[in-house]
């Protein structure tokens, strides 16, 4: 007979030290879930974590139960069950002995495979992230640079217009002087009647409003444009492809620019209050910094039910500049507080919020070599502060 | 009023003619051209071929690119100074145009009076190089 034909009850003191010994938890678990058997591992485990015996059936998978009851009823082996305790996973096989009342749980603490697995998720999800950020950076260029065509002869021709439209009511208003005049005189009956014409066409086509409204309607379209200008350069300015390089940039112009892109988020919801203070452009990826200031203006709208404010503010502290940005809105309970800046934290509702947003700001923040803090109460708001270090050209202001 | 020939060259139909009348009324000749081939035609088909003061050219064009248009308008006339159109106000190439022999540029859109104003200060550079 060839050894590895003999029964495994040949081998009875060796697989049992082998259990027993072996590094992984075994646990043995009667019909009921009631442990019966743990090996050292499993022991160690226990008074590691601190567990009680009647606590130990916590480390094993939720569904406990239905898995021994599987295990015994259909003699199959379930396998790939997870379970997190105290910050630890295991990863759980389960084996009903045939025949038998019990049911093994084999396990391995995989927290540190989990962690992995956690990171490239968010490595991954952060990548697409940024990759869609590009993709709109480049959109928003393309579109912006195919207004902008159209755009300026519109402004051009609406300044022709706007010239045009005022010669022609001066000339008419010259020529209704004339007529004035030659109407006092003695004229010929044909005349008196292409008068009354004019005064006829004058009051259908509505001569009095066109003079008055003309000149409000061309200044109205030229503020229009003007306003179409501005957002075309905002969207450039808060998204511009060809980026990635350091610049030196005046924060207080990047929150404007911001603020204008976010505006129509904000503006039916809240008063906006900004008080820019006189601080040194510093060296920064500006439109990274665009990036968190949008999240946290549209974080503070979205806490805001309506009737709000939202404060801006930016002064020098010593060698940092001091952004804040302040809500009326509902506030962050204290439990949340310490949470928001993590990746996937979210308390908006599905498909509103990512649980991206503050935890890509910080890492934007972070990568300045600056801090970012919050305060905030129930039912009073909150307030976000970015400290961002002047750094050297800040100190070469200063000095001079 | 001001005087000189000035040479349009952009591909887009609506902002040749919005320059050309902006630029005729402040007085100059304006001669359009849709490309910077045509362009030269056009202006060596005039009665007085060898005049051109300001050469306006838009960056962004379907055909040819911008750096080589202003190259090659460069090479046919190089003493006349040449505006650069851009739709981008931030185009990281604009003083790269202007190192490569651009007199100046304006960012789409640009008020009449920015126009004229840069058309001026390029007729006087010319007239004062002559």
């Amino acid at each position: 007979m060839h050894t590895t034909d003999l029964p495994p009850e040949a081998f009875y003191p060796e697989l049992v030290t082998f259990t027993h010994h072996n590094p992984n938890p075994v646990l043995l678990l009667d019909a009921e879930g009631h442990v019966r058997y743990l090996n050292l591992a499993a022991r160690q485990m226990q008074q590691e974590m601190g567990l009680t015996d009647a606590d130990i059936l916590r480390v094993l998978p939720a569904n406990l139960i239905e898995v021994v009851r599987q295990c015994l009823d259909c003699g199959t082996q379930a396998r790939r069950l997870e379970s997190q305790i105290q910050d630890r996973w295991f990863g759980w096989s389960a084996y009903g002995v045939p025949g038998g009342q019990t049911v093994y749980f084999h396990g391995a603490d995989i927290t540190q495979y989990k962690r992995v697995e956690k990171e490239q998720n968010e490595l991954r999800l952060k990548l697409v992230q940024n990759d869609k950020m590009a993709s709109i950076g480049q959109l928003a260029a393309g579109i912006a640079h195919e207004i902008n065509n159209p755009l300026s002869f519109v402004v051009l021709n609406l300044n022709h217009i706007a010239n045009y439209g005022r010669s022609l009511l001066k000339i008419v208003e010259q020529y209704d002087k004339v007529a004035t005049l030659v109407k006092g005189s003695t004229i010929s009956k044909e005349l008196e009647a292409e008068f009354a014409g004019v005064e006829d066409a004058k009051a259908q086509e509505g001569l009095e409003e066109i003079q008055e409204e003309l000149p409000c309607l061309l200044q109205e379209s030229q503020d229009g444009a003007e306003r179409i200008r501005a957002i075309v350069l905002n969207l450039k300015e808060f998204s511009h492809t060809g980026e990635g390089a350091q610049k030196h940039a005046d924060i207080n112009r990047c929150l404007q620019s911001t603020l204008k892109i976010v505006s129509y988020e904000l503006k039916y919801k809240a008063k906006v209050i900004e008080q820019y203070g006189d601080i040194p452009e510093i060296l920064c990826f500006p439109q990274e910094l665009n990036q968190v200031f949008m999240n946290l203006l549209v974080n503070a709208s979205h806490a805001i039910k309506q009737n709000g404010e939202i404060r801006i503010s930016t002064a020098r502290r010593d060698e940092h500049v001091l952004i804040e940005i302040s809500d009326s809105g509902c506030g962050i309970p204290p439990e949340n507080l310490g949470r928001i800046f993590e990746t996937f934290f979210t308390t908006k509702e599905v498909g509103k919020g990512t649980g991206l947003g503050l935890s890509i700001s910080s890492e934007i923040v972070k990568k300045h070599q600056g801090r970012i803090e919050v305060k905030s109460t129930v039912g009073i708001g909150t307030t976000f502060c970015i400290w961002l270090p002047i750094g050297q050209e800040g100190q070469k202001v200063k000095k001079s | 009023m001001a005087s000189g020939r000035v040479l349009v060259v952009d591909d887009e139909q609506n902002l040749r003619k919005a320059v050309h009348r902006t630029l005729t009324k402040a007085g100059y000749d304006v001669i359009e051209a849709e490309d910077g081939e045509k362009g030269i035609a056009a202006v060596q088909a005039g009665d007085n071929p060898l005049r051109l003061d300001v050469i306006i050219c838009d960056v962004h064009m379907p055909k040819v690119g911008g750096k080589e248009v202003v190259t090659y308008l460069k090479s046919q006339f190089p003493s006349v100074p040449i505006i650069v159109l851009t739709g981008d106000p931030q185009y990281k190439d604009a003083t790269d145009f202007l190192a490569n022999g651009a007199s100046a540029y304006l960012a789409k859109p640009f008020e009449p009076a920015a126009l004229v104003k840069t058309v001026a200060k390029c007729v006087e550079s010319h007239v004062f190089h002559h």
